[in-house]
């Protein structure tokens, strides 16, 4: 249960320091920290946890808690509610084509 | 200080929330398939989020830092929920995968308008509730 709080805990700063690097260091839009984060941790899915049986606990909380569904969704209903709404479509039909795709991509790698 | 302090919530939070999210998909695996426990867990994680981005101010960053991007943030996982489809692409069970996506978008979206409304409501009736409200002409 300790590797599985390391590991999340890892995961979530790390996702973290991806969201708020991209506010303060580059002029993309908020949900694009997210959107990296997530594709990140899709990469790192497909790549170290191929073999579902056999993943250790740790790398599995701390892969997943790199992604992130609720901000996800959050962000998607504040660009929607803010007018944005392209911006909206583009987040949700990105992450949903990118995700898979990554997730193959990494068990490519591996 | 205060970095410090943001750090430790978003740690703590980010601890508890995927000990939270193993510990449901290992409790519910003998009844419920992975992607559903995921899924179920997404959409609990956003309404939360909803409700917790409206409950608390934004003068209680080091709060929300916990509860919104380590708790929750950590509890729900986009990349199981990418894993999910593609092991029921590879599996062939299509009809389930479009279930998935459309269960899950269109309920993670609706947890968070749900539980930022049911905030709303509870703020509402905090106000009308409150003496100085009663002392209203």
């Amino acid at each position: 249960m300790l590797a599985v709080a390391l590991g999340g805990a890892a995961g979530s700063m790390l996702r973290w320091a991806i969201a708020s690097s991209v506010q303060a260091y580059t002029p993309w839009p908020k949900w694009t920290g997210t959107f990296l984060a997530n594709m990140l941790a899709c990469l790192l899915a497909g790549w170290l946890l191929h073999d579902d049986a056999s993943s250790p606990f740790h790398l599995a909380a701390g892969v997943g808690a790199l992604s992130t569904f609720s901000t996800f969704a959050l962000e998607t209903v504040e660009d929607w509610h803010a007018g944005r709404r392209r911006t909206a479509c583009t987040s949700v039909c990105t992450s949903l084509v990118g995700g898979p795709v990554l997730i193959l991509a990494g068990a490519m790698l591996a | 200080m205060t970095v410090r302090s943001h750090l430790l919530a978003v740690t703590l939070g980010g601890a508890l929330g995927a000990g939270l999210r193993i510990a449901t998909v290992a409790a519910t695996a003998m009844v419920l398939p992975k992607w559903f426990a995921i899924m179920a867990l997404n959409i609990a994680g956003s309404a939360a989020i909803g409700w917790c981005m409206h409950a608390v101010s934004p003068q209680r960053h080091t709060l929300r830092l916990f509860l919104c991007t380590g708790l929750l943030g950590a509890m729900t996982t986009f990349s199981g929920f990418a894993d999910a489809l593609v092991n029921q692409g590879s599996d062939h069970h299509i009809a389930t995968a479009m279930m998935n996506i459309t269960a899950s978008m269109c309920f993670t979206v609706l947890g968070v308008v749900v539980g930022r409304r049911c905030a709303q409501l509870k703020d509402t009736r905090r106000t009308a509730k409150s003496p100085s409200a009663d002392r209203q002409p």
